[in-house]
């Protein structure tokens, strides 16, 4: 029908209809959140969401806080003897949120899982992980975090200082898709990139990772991986069992040829090295331990992160976290 | 773009960035909108932007590629509430026909209904290098830069989506198929 010029001139003059002004609803509710919604150093890069951040999941935010008050609140009856009809808190009692002192909330009895506060927050708890991207088909992974951890998005707890490398953390995905090149990721298209539905078809398409350094699982300090089959004797891999639920587990890092600069690496696309989508390395020397599980058909993805210069006090904190996981079925 | 603003938006001056966001909230939406073909998404898509600059500006390095910057977020933000409308429902939903206008000269209603249909078999990543490109003028290599991919993938999503576009065109001119009497 029409040469290429006749359909630019269609398209271009198509896309001039439409909205151009933003509601001023939308603009003063991002206004309203700037003073709550701190700016990101960048050692919180590797755990940056980078989906959506939309109004449901600030009800959400919302809710969790309301979630935990009410937990709280059932922890201070339970104390307390208290229950329907019981005198409720006084003045006095400890704030809900407040960093652990000599009585955690983790030790009391067994509690409902509260969704997890809002991010800045140091409190500790039983709390709910939500793989990310969440699904009303994802599982839950409840885990008891220690003081000094705060939440990232819904997914996430890290405990971190002034420098890079001065981080732990422990994150949860259902993601589909693994970058072919974690240094070259924004290269093809991510739905280009989705990986098969089993434990085995994410575990190879990490394994098929330019860039990577690799050690063996569940060593500490870990040992170099030297033995790269590809099949049952590749010391990159091994079996692993979660709260009872099995999978395969590998222990992940950044090749140091890859150049970093501190910060960022400056070779790679946007400085950033990235796994899978939501998951970056801050530091070439970072320690990704990665278990993936089936769960029920589900694939889910469980990292802790560390560095070599972890004290054994954070390393076997973050331990006890991990082992304190229930995952739960939606 | 005032790179004082963004300076100063860099270093947390919540005023600074409000006096950026006005204009630069308007210049997204109207990105969003056409990418995403849905008000609702454009906006959520938009507020996450939004947010996501403020969070992540102290990470531009120079305040003078805000603006292309900005448009990389967007994109982001785009593909995300793509992806999110993806795993809940299976179609996104039309523009209301009244936002069509009556003026054009190009294209009749059944055009538009095609280049409606045509965009939205697109992915997210098309869709907007065809917006950048064709709604803000942006050049090629700004497109590219934008979103932070090679020139070559730039080219090749334009061919890609235009001959997408064309085909979705084309196939409006074809006379119908009529039932043959035997």
């Amino acid at each position: 029908m029409s040469s290429d010029r006749e359909v630019t001139r269609i398209v271009r003059s198509w896309l001039e209809e439409g909205v151009n002004v933003l509601p001023d609803r939308v603009l003063d509710d991002v206004l309203d959140r700037l003073p709550t919604t701190p700016q990101r150093r960048h050692l919180w890069q590797a755990w940056r969401n980078p989906l959506v951040i939309n109004t449901t999941k600030f009800v959400m935010a919302g809710a969790a806080v309301l979630v935990l008050a009410a937990v709280g609140i059932g922890i201070y009856f339970g104390q307390s003897g208290g229950g329907p009809g019981a005198a409720g808190p006084t003045p006095s009692s400890t704030p809900i949120g407040t960093p652990a002192t000599s009585q955690p909330a983790v030790s009391q009895p067994p509690s409902p899982a509260a969704s997890l506060p809002p991010a800045g927050e140091h409190v500790p708890g039983t709390y709910a992980l939500r793989p990310e991207p969440f699904s009303v088909e994802s599982p839950l992974v409840r885990v008891r975090v220690p003081a000094g951890y705060e939440a990232i998005g819904t997914y996430a707890v890290i405990k971190s200082g002034d420098e890079p490398t001065d981080f732990v953390g422990l994150g949860v995905w259902e993601v589909d898709a693994v970058y072919e090149d974690p240094c070259r990721w924004s290269a093809t298209d991510i739905d280009d990139q989705s990986v098969g539905p089993t434990v085995n078809d994410f575990v190879a398409a990490l394994l098929a990772q330019p860039g990577r350094t690799w050690w063996i699982p569940g060593t500490n300090p870990p040992v170099d991986a030297a033995n790269h089959l590809n099949g049952p004797g590749d010391t990159r891999i091994t079996s692993v069992s979660v709260d009872g639920i099995l999978g395969k587990r590998l222990l992940l890092g950044v090749h140091p040829d890859i150049p970093f600069d501190g910060v960022t690496f400056p070779d790679c696309d946007e400085g950033d090295f990235r796994s899978w989508p939501g998951r970056f390395h801050q530091a070439p020397s970072q320690f990704d331990d990665v278990r993936v599980l089936d769960v029920g058909g589900t694939r889910l993805i469980i990292a802790t992160t560390y560095f070599p210069t972890t004290s054994e006090e954070d390393r076997a904190e973050l331990e006890a976290m991990f082992q304190s996981i229930d995952i739960q079925l939606p | 773009m005032d790179t004082d603003l963004v300076a100063r938006a860099q270093k947390g001056d919540q005023q600074a960035f409000a006096s950026l966001a006005v204009p630069l909230g308007n210049r997204l939406h109207a990105v969003a909108h056409r990418i995403l073909r849905d008000t609702d998404l454009a906006e959520d898509a938009t507020q996450q932007a939004l947010l996501s600059i403020w969070q992540d500006l102290p990470q531009l390095r120079d305040p003078a590629r805000f603006d292309a910057w900005s448009y990389r977020l967007l994109v982001r933000a785009c593909y995300a509430e793509g992806r999110r409308i993806r795993r809940f429902a299976p179609n996104l939903r039309p523009l209301p026909s009244a936002e069509a206008t009556a003026s054009d000269d190009f294209a009749s209603v059944v055009d538009r209904d095609q280049l409606e249909r045509g965009f939205r078999r697109l992915s997210i990543d098309h869709r907007a290098v065809v917006v950048l490109h064709h709604y803000l003028d942006l050049t090629l290599e700004d497109v590219a830069d934008a979103l932070g991919v090679p020139l070559g993938t730039v080219r090749s999503r334009l061919y890609h989506a235009m001959r997408g576009l064309r085909a979705a065109l084309e196939a409006d001119a074809r006379p119908p198929a009529r039932e043959v009497a035997q």
